[in-house]
């Protein structure tokens, strides 16, 4: 998929019936819907996301708010569009982050062996012991809530996840003889490492990037709902779900239920991006 | 005048935890004099190849040299810290393997694993290296090299890898190249095109050549000397021609008349 957009740019026309017949896909069409709001999406926003208009709250979807106002009257559609742009970006860097250090850890591990590779695991099962929320809980209670600790909790959530797969991924290389020979032409171990093993896992680094994304932005709702991440007034699926939440009972659902189908969509989307690649590489491979 | 590589009665041990441990090399004593080629022959299993992996540390798992010293140029290179032996391997000594294609790294450009041994040992620019490579790969005997450099390892033959091989081995000019039987997975004509091409540019590097095989025919008609490896002693070592024609010590003797030369 990423390859043919790139071999479309790079003016490869041959591929334009394969991109066609990509876009025929549900998910790889839902993700570049996705993927055109959160970069244009808060063009398209007809109101300021954070500009309250207490005379008009809690209002039902209409054609002046096509879905709805809040309680302190925010427009919910525009929140929702600016809400994907900082769940897809504090998803993406959380993951990049955590994914660049996870992925170097697991080869480094994979190609030492020993007592690296021993100390490595026994960190990836510590970290993997704690459910994910409750570990990001205690990070907060720790050193406070935010975006950019947030960004920090998904990176180190994401770290032990790649560190085991890429390892177990490059385990046979240690014994290749292509690493030997590197080794024998005097290539110290750190170029070994970026040079040998990192490309030989780049399959699973990428489906592994696409999975882990659409588990961020989850981690992401999920801690912004009980009050931790994002500040309250800027506008975040999560924490817009909390707000909304108190009035569904009155029959108020439209405040919580957009922000809601929003994450919905997204991790629907990516998951599937993912079923895709995975899906495209095992019949290349055949 | 100092010998460029000596081993003093060197002793190797690999442990495993459920098994007995294996005693590979039990004193080797093995000289190797500037421009000089010397040829180990011998048995499966008897630690022709240990010795190679022994000089360059390369032993696998859990093995380790308890006995002896190896002297490179009259230093000794065996008690040497890991920092500083990565400025032996390559630059002073390399190694060429067996199997030509698996070698090589199969996610990378041949031409780009050439030059980047050249890049990081000896800290030159890209394009320096990347037309180093290219020259070295002509002089190799590649026809056009330009296009080979752009070729993965699986795009080859086994000739064409073994030469990218020796290049990888060459391109930062070491004084001593340890070859683990590089013509035993080609055929007899590019074996001997091989062997050609790796004896015309050891003469210009003024390079050494220790060569592991169980081909007498290759030993013989390579090496000026030769060592006979049995069960982890070297029995016999001597002039090639004086080794074949009247070998002293039995080994030998039933070695060659296994084999037809």
């Amino acid at each position: 998929m990423i390859k043919i957009i790139i071999s479309i740019l790079l003016k490869n026309h041959k591929n334009l019936q394969k991109m066609i017949n990509q876009l025929r896909r549900p998910p790889v069409f839902v993700f570049l819907i996705m993927l055109f709001i959160v970069v244009f999406g808060p063009l398209l926003a007809p109101y300021d996301p954070i500009e309250p208009k207490p005379m008009n709250t809690l209002a039902a979807p209409s054609w002046d708010h096509w879905f709805g106002t809040d309680n302190y009257g925010f427009d919910i559609l525009s929140r929702v569009l600016y809400a994907a742009q900082i769940d897809f970006s504090l998803a993406l860097v959380g993951v990049l982050i955590g994914g660049g250090i996870g992925s170097l850890l697991g080869a480094s591990a994979a190609y030492r062996g020993g007592i690296t590779d021993f100390f490595l695991l026994r960190f990836v099962e510590v970290v993997q012991s704690f459910p994910v929320l409750l570990f990001a809980l205690a990070l907060f209670a720790a050193i406070g809530g935010g975006s950019r600790n947030m960004v920090l909790a998904i990176a180190i959530v994401n770290i032990p996840l790649y560190l085991r797969i890429i390892r177990s991924s490059l385990l046979p290389l240690r014994t290749a003889e292509f690493v030997d020979a590197a080794r024998c032409a005097g290539l110290n171990g750190f170029i070994i490492v970026i040079k040998h093993f990192i490309p030989n896992a780049k399959g699973q680094i990428f489906s592994l990037f696409v999975l882990s994304c659409a588990y961020a932005i989850q981690i992401i709702a999920g801690l912004s709902f009980i009050g931790l991440g994002v500040e309250p007034p800027h506008p975040e699926w999560g924490s817009m779900i909390n707000a909304g939440a108190g009035y569904i009972m009155l029959g108020v659902w439209w405040p919580s239920i957009f922000p809601g189908l929003a994450i919905v969509i997204s991790v629907y989307a990516i998951n599937g991006l993912s079923r895709q690649q995975m899906t495209d590489q095992i019949r290349s491979s055949v | 005048m100092k010998k460029l590589l000596e081993i003093n009665r060197v002793h190797v041990e690999i442990k495993s935890i459920n098994k007995r441990s294996v005693h590979p090399l039990k004193g080797v004593d093995l000289q190797v004099g500037h421009e000089e080629t010397v040829g180990l022959v011998g048995e499966s299993g008897c630690g022709k190849s240990m010795i190679l992996r022994t000089i360059l540390r390369m032993l696998p798992h859990g093995g380790y040299q308890t006995k002896g010293k190896i002297l490179l140029n009259g230093d000794r290179i065996d008690k040497a810290g890991d920092k500083y032996f990565e400025t032996i391997r390559g630059r002073k000594i390399s190694m060429v393997f067996q199997d030509p294609v698996s070698a090589l790294s199969p996610l990378m450009r041949v031409g780009e694993q050439i030059s980047d041994i050249y890049r990081y040992n000896v800290h030159s620019t890209k394009v320096e290296a990347w037309d180093l490579a290219l020259n070295l790969l002509e002089a190799l005997g590649i026809v056009n090299p330009k296009k080979v450099a752009y070729r993965y390892p699986h795009q080859m033959s086994g000739g064409m890898a073994q030469r990218i091989n020796i290049a990888m081995a060459l391109v930062c000019e070491p004084q001593l190249l340890l070859a683990d039987e590089p013509t035993t997975g080609l055929d007899v004509t590019t074996q001997m095109q091989v062997l050609e091409l790796l004896r015309d540019q050891l003469t210009r590097l003024r390079a050494s050549l220790l060569f592991v095989s169980h081909d007498l025919r290759v030993v013989k008609k390579i090496c000026t000397k030769v060592g006979v490896m049995y069960e982890g002693k070297i029995v016999e070592f001597g002039k090639s021609n004086e080794v074949f024609s009247s070998p002293s010590h039995p080994y030998t003797q039933r070695l060659l008349e296994g084999a037809t030369l």
